[in-house]
């Protein structure tokens, strides 16, 4: 069943037509991205899916029920990890629990009992400042997990990081989308990046109408040794690129 | 670490400098190359400040609570006005000329108005006050909520925040700096608005006091009253510092 439908989005900019009649849906537990180049509409996309920008026209669902100009119902995080300077790491975890209207004390816990079991609680009381931009970004996510574990839109989350720290991270991404049991919406310009996390790829360019058809990532593939130096990673880049190219 | 020694340095050549300043005019009034009358010797403030001690706590009282009456009233004021200029776009195009305007005016020229409108009383040294520090805070505070990060407010909206959490949770904490900056502004500038609206009408104050001693020639007790005004003030700016400390651990270190 599908998490999230997207159905005919439109919005233009003054005059300027960004997204053109775009319809895709993300099923329960897949990774899915969207790659295309900057520029195309990708943020202008997720802030309509996070219920920030109203298109104008189209409608998205969320199980079912429409979210459209709804925001709260999704968890949403950028290529800024955006954690609040001001507040501790287990305070910001703690931060969309209390804005749900959560009893501060019990916010804390929930959070100190998340960043425990992920290994974070010797930074529970630090400020963000003093933390490597990799450790930010978990802490993050973590936060995102905890606002909602319904459905995650990360936009270019790690692309500001550098190649080392942004495979591990990337990894650990996959590990916990599979323990948690998430359903993940991703935007990347990142194409690598897109085949190794993603079960299907969706390539967005331009304001065309025309095929906007998800590329499906064999998983079966994945899973061998050398992946990313596979002849298959090859062929799905090569896939992407020329639907880019198109 | 290091900071820490840096700043003891200063302080240490800061110490230096004052009490050399000290000896000089101790000296200059010893070897009577000024006569007594004009400038008093420091000793003969300190005696005075001594002999003198009951009555400037007494007058002391009364000038700090105009001032702190005068800072908090101002403060919310200012803090209040930012909030409105804040979320109404309308508000602020209608007060921030108001806003500059009231820095034009010349307080000393008005703080006799103000004790024919209000009377002898707090009333006219806690409006002068307001007057002069509305200003620096509302701006200040302004700029603070401004300068918030678009992507943290997109942020919590994502997370269905509503306007008062936003307030909250980004935009106070955010504007705190720019808050403790114009506090200590404001708290010298209170300090000052009360002594000279104490001196351009009242019964009690170190401004009264003062304006006594000079009208007696007594320059000993007129510095003793000098004295104190910038050590309240300093004490008041230490205080700001403190809070400041503590409501900011995030820039402890
Ligand atoms: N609020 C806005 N007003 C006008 N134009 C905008 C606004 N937001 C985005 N745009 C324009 O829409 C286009 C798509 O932006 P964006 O969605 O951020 O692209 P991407 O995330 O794919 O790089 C850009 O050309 C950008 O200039
Ligand atoms: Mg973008």
């Amino acid at each position: 069943m599908p998490k999230l439908v997207v159905e005919h989005i439109s919005k233009s900019f003054e005059y300027k037509k960004i997204l053109n009649d775009l319809s895709f849906y993300v099923d329960e537990h897949e990774i899915v991205s969207i790659v295309g180049p900057s520029g195309v509409g990708k943020s202008t996309l997720f802030n309509i899916i996070a219920g920030l920008l109203d298109p104008g026209q189209g409608e998205v669902y969320l199980d079912d029920k429409s979210i459209l100009n709804h925001p709260g119902n999704v968890s949403y995080m950028l290529q800024k990890d955006l954690l609040l300077p001001y507040k501790t790491v287990e305070q910001n975890v703690a931060l969309p629990l209390l804005l749900k209207g959560c009893k501060k004390k019990q916010a804390l816990i929930q959070a100190d009992e998340l960043l425990k079991e992920f290994g974070f609680e010797m930074v529970r009381k630090s400020y963000p400042d003093e933390l490597s931009g990799g450790m930010r970004q978990r802490i993050a996510l973590l936060r995102t997990y905890l606002f909602s574990a319904n459905l995650i839109l990360l936009d270019e989350p790690f692309s500001a990081l550098d190649t080392f720290t942004k495979s591990e991270i990337q990894s650990w991404y996959l590990k916990i989308h599979k323990n948690l049991g998430l359903t993940t919406l991703f935007i990347t310009h990142d194409i690598d990046e897109a085949i190794k996390l993603s079960n299907r790829v969706y390539v967005l360019k331009g304001s065309q109408v025309d095929s906007f058809e998800s590329i499906e990532i064999d998983s079966g593939s994945k899973k061998a040794k050398n992946f990313l130096l596979s002849k298959e990673f090859l062929n799905y880049k090569k896939q992407i690129i020329n639907s880019l190219d198109k | 670490m290091r900071k820490k020694q840096r700043s003891t340095n200063i302080n240490i050549y800061s110490i230096l400098s004052v009490v050399l300043v000290i000896i000089i005019w101790q000296s200059a009034s010893f070897f009577k190359l000024v006569p007594d009358f004009m400038l008093p010797s420091p000793l003969q403030v300190v005696q005075a400040f001594i002999s003198d001690f009951h009555l400037l706590v007494f007058h002391a009282k009364v000038t700090l609570v105009e001032a702190v009456v005068g800072l908090i009233s101002g403060v919310s004021l200012g803090i209040i006005a930012a909030i409105f200029m804040d979320h109404f776009k309308s508000v602020k195009d209608a007060l921030y000329p108001v806003l500059v305007l009231t820095q034009t005016i010349p307080t000393v020229a008005i703080a006799p108005l103000l004790t024919i409108w209000f009377g002898f009383g707090i009333m006219p040294k806690v409006v002068l006050i307001v007057i002069t520090i509305f200003f620096p805070v509302s701006v200040a505070m302004l700029n603070g909520f401004s300068s918030v990060d678009a992507d943290e407010i997109r942020l919590l909206r994502s997370m269905g925040a509503n306007q008062f959490q936003i307030f909250t949770h980004i935009k106070l904490p955010a504007s705190l700096g720019d808050f403790f900056s114009a506090l200590r502004i404001a708290v010298t500038y209170a300090v000052i608005g009360a002594v000279i609206s104490e001196w351009l009408g009242g019964f009690v104050g170190l401004g009264v006091y003062m304006t006594r001693v000079r009208k007696s020639y007594d320059f000993d007790k007129m510095f003793a009253v000098i004295f104190l005004i910038s050590i309240i003030s300093l004490l008041l700016v230490a205080v700001v510092n403190v809070i400041e400390k503590y409501s900011m651990p995030w820039k402890r270190n």
